[in-house]
């Protein structure tokens, strides 16, 4: 099986969309561990030690949301304390924990969606629906790391000049604020400049064509109808109430059946696109050390 | 012969203990005089619906309840929850009403609600009635099955109750000779020996009552415990009379908290204590029809018996007199309190999970400092964190004045907020109320959910008093402490906004759904914190599904 960084840009959308879709509609904890888990091995595999940031921010993001979330919400039955006549639940506080852990999760997968899907891929995928659109959304995600290296620039000319101190807290943030400001002032210069350069360049004055050296493979088709089916299956069966979780007023699990086979079945397409880049990143390693 | 010597045994007995049982009868005048009644047989005749729990008290009175089944057939379409309905029954059957309407009253109510229901059901069967659908065997089955890991048991949640256990083992009584129970029922006597106090008493809901006193007397004597000779349960020297003498006031009434004043609640079930300790060794919720003073006659244990025996010669003596107000239209603390419980019980069938299986605060001695506790164990954390965030400053390599500084001063507020935010551990939070210094008046509340997820009465209508410039939202708040009712709010001050009482939530039931409260039966338009509070004010709190106000529709009890 191809990876999905190698598969037809529909397959990788598909299944990042049916992974993440699922992880949003039902946050099971024995859900969203897998999908966390399944989508920080898969960013880590593409992402190697840039990932670094997005860990920690993730991280943060998953405690703040469990501390945050029983501040506004008093649900529950089992209090912990009382917090100026509010009482603070437990269950409020796993609340927040799997809300944390859902955004955590989507994060993973967009973010490795992201290194997937370069701007080529997305206008092969969006071109023919809807080119404007695509384009749209090709420049504004092409921004994103633009504006990274742009404000590194900045720092790094700042600290050239003399301008820029790094060393204690207080004065980088100050630092900061000073290249945000210059940052901003640039981007917005230069989104008029980018639009003035594409008219000028004739964009709009007729059909584009692109071309597109993505065929559509056998193992995108099953990349595809397993994605959809399980998550499909998924989002019905948690529909209907067969397997669910109700966090409040009290935690209780319900689904009795085959329910360790329903988790198991979403563990599986959480974790496949990991798998699948392991063991080509270790077919790789072999073939070369054969040679 | 045998009686005048048990009489001077009796008296040896009541000197060398000093303050033993009180004297039931004066109670029992108590209760009879603040209802502006002459004697015990007036008021036990004047009792009705509402008065379930005086009527269980005064049942080896030498008294007959004639107004009882009359007011039972009046309020009979207000009889809705299941326990209150089989309360009533009960004290139906001792008011001797036919077994064809007890059976109807508590028709299916028998173990539908939570643990009470079933308590109360077995209290029936005992009794003798007939209750479709299920049996005593059963009854006492579900009953084991709601123990907790450390023999308790409680309303709801994982943490043991004092009342609640004292209330189940009174139950087991009635069916003592299964193995089973008798396995159970020690266990649930250990948990509540492990949970008093070195002054004899108990801490249940949050505080220490003399009702949870009254109830474990009562649990006690059923199974045949002395609890005067029982060291299980006397602690430094102090029984749990001597604990309960310490709520009682000169005129024989009793308080619920110590210095709380008189509480008509607490001085009932004090009264039911005093006699089930005279009948030791019988259960106290099984009423014989037979003559009371026949009864302690016959009896051959010489200590409760030679104590009973002068009570019993002493009634005849009182001197009844007086005037004194109403106080029959506050609630019954137990009734109210099982009435919150009833279907907060999951279904046994759903997997739960609780992480608070084994709650550390459970019958820990020092219960009145978990806030202080929980402070403490936050500004821990909060100290690991800042250290962790140090350690992670040196490793970078960015361990500068300034960066110290900064983590330094913002670990410092943090600290700070927990410090002056006000945190109270649920045990201490739940079952009392901030003591009032200086009441402006007392005010009435009530709290109804007419029918909503099978809640109706959430709280009958019960006095609270107000210190000057309290709000309704105030009274609501020291309404969910005492009653334990979960109460979800939002804003604060004058703001505040209640989005849910007991766990019934603002919008569950309909977009225009949500609680309303009116005054004197007349919907406020200001919010319930900025709306002060007059003394005789009537607060209700009702939720509404589509908006109308629905105020016509409770009558005033």
């Amino acid at each position: 099986m191809r990876t999905l960084e190698r598969s037809n840009p529909f397959a990788s959308l598909v299944c990042i969309v049916c992974v993440t879709l699922t992880a949003a509609l039902c946050q099971y904890p024995g859900m969203l561990i897998p999908a966390l888990l399944g989508g920080a091995a898969f960013y880590s595999l593409l992402a190697g030690r840039s990932g670094k940031r997005t860990h920690i921010l993730c991280a943060l993001l998953v405690v703040v949301s469990a501390l945050v979330n029983p501040i506004f919400s008093h649900n529950g039955v089992t209090v912990l304390f009382v917090l100026n006549d509010r009482p603070v639940t437990l269950e409020a506080v796993c609340v927040g924990l799997m809300n944390g852990m859902t955004l955590a999760a989507v994060i993973y997968y967009f973010g490795a969606l992201t290194r997937i899907m370069t701007s080529d891929k997305l206008l092969y995928v969006f071109g023919k629906v809807s080119p404007k659109s695509a384009l749209l959304i090709s420049g504004a995600l092409r921004f994103v790391p633009l504006l990274g290296a742009k404000s590194r620039r900045i720092e790094e000319t700042q600290t050239a000049l003399g301008l820029y101190r790094k060393g204690n807290m207080l004065s980088s943030a100050k630092n900061k604020l000073k290249v945000f400001s210059a940052l901003t002032s640039w981007a917005l210069e230069n989104g008029i400049i980018t639009a003035d350069s594409m008219a000028a360049r004739g964009y709009s004055d007729g059909r584009r064509t692109y071309f597109a050296p993505y065929p559509f493979r056998a193992c995108d088709a099953v990349w595809i109808a397993v994605y959809t089916v399980s998550a499909a299956v998924l989002i019905t069966f948690s529909a209907l109430g067969t397997y669910g979780f109700t966090y409040y007023p009290q935690m209780v699990r319900t689904g009795g059946a085959y329910s360790a086979a329903f988790y198991a079945l979403y563990a599986a397409i959480c974790f496949l696109p990991a798998a699948v880049e392991l063991k080509e990143a270790a077919r790789w390693k072999y073939l070369i050390s054969k040679t | 012969m045998k009686r005048s010597l048990s009489f001077i045994l009796a008296c040896l007995l009541v000197f060398a203990l000093g303050c033993g049982v009180f004297a039931a009868d004066e109670t029992a005048d108590y209760l009879a005089r603040s209802s502006g009644k002459a004697d015990i047989k007036e008021y036990a005749a004047s009792l009705g619906y509402g008065d379930e729990w005086s009527i269980f008290a005064l049942a080896r009175f030498d008294v007959s309840f004639e107004s009882y089944e009359r007011s039972i057939d009046e309020n009979r379409e207000k009889l809705i929850s299941p326990v209150e309905r089989e309360r009533c029954a009960l004290a139906l059957a001792i008011c001797g009403g036919n077994a064809e309407k007890i059976a109807s009253i508590a028709e299916g109510a028998a173990g539908s609600q939570g643990i009470m229901s079933v308590i109360f059901g077995l209290h029936l069967c005992a009794n003798g009635a007939e209750l479709a659908g299920t049996g005593a065997e059963k009854l006492v089955n579900d009953l084991i099955s709601m123990q907790l890991s450390d023999g308790g048991f409680a309303l709801f949640g994982t943490v043991s109750d004092v009342d609640v256990s004292a209330m189940a083992l009174q139950a087991m009584a009635e069916f003592y000779a299964s193995e089973t129970v008798r396995a159970s029922a020690e266990k649930a006597l250990a948990f509540l020996s492990s949970a008093q106090k070195p002054n004899g008493g108990f801490i249940s809901f949050g505080n220490e009552s003399s009702e949870s006193i009254s109830q474990v007397i009562i649990a006690l004597s059923s199974l045949g415990i002395d609890c005067k000779a029982d060291e299980r349960f006397i602690k430094n020297g102090k029984t749990l009379f001597d604990a309960l003498g310490a709520f009682k006031l000169s005129d024989g009434s009793f308080e619920h908290v110590a210095g709380g004043g008189v509480n008509r609640i607490a001085t009932v079930q004090a009264l039911c204590a005093a006699e089930s300790y005279k009948i030791l060794g019988k259960p106290f919720w099984v009423f014989e029809k037979e003559d009371p003073a026949e009864e302690s006659s016959e009896s051959t244990e010489e200590e409760s018996d030679t104590e009973s025996s002068i009570e019993e010669a002493s009634e005849e003596t009182s001197a009844p007199e007086g005037s004194s107000e109403e106080t029959a239209e506050e609630s019954v603390v137990s009734g109210a309190v099982s009435e919150q419980s009833e279907s907060s019980k999951e279904e046994p069938s759903q997997e739960e999970i609780s992480a608070g299986e084994s709650a550390p605060e459970e019958s820990a001695p020092e219960k009145t400092d978990g806030g202080k506790k929980i402070k403490l164990i936050i500004l821990c954390a909060l100290a690991l964190l800042a250290l962790g965030a140090l350690c992670a400053l040196i490793i970078m390599h960015k361990a500068n004045v300034i960066n110290i500084c900064v983590i330094v001063c913002l670990f410092a507020l943090l600290a700070a907020v927990i410090l002056f935010v006000d945190i109270v551990s649920p045990i201490d939070y739940y079952g009392r109320a901030e003591s009032k210094t200086d009441a402006a008046g007392t005010a009435y509340m009530s709290i109804r959910a007419f029918g909503i997820e099978d809640k109706d009465i959430i709280l009958e209508k019960t006095a609270f008093e107000f210190e000057e410039n309290a709000t309704v939202y105030d009274m609501l708040v020291d309404a969910a402490r005492i009653y334990s009712i979960p109460l979800d709010v939002s804003g604060t001050g004058a703001f505040v906004y209640v989005r849910a009482i007991e766990r019934i939530y603002e919008r569950a039931h309909g977009d225009l759904s949500g609680w309303v409260y009116t005054v004197n039966g007349v919907s406020a338009n200001v919010g319930c914190g900025s709306y002060y509070l007059k003394d005789g004010d009537v607060v209700e709190w009702l939720y509404t599904t589509d908006g109308i106000d629905r105020t016509g529709t409770y009558e005033n009890p």
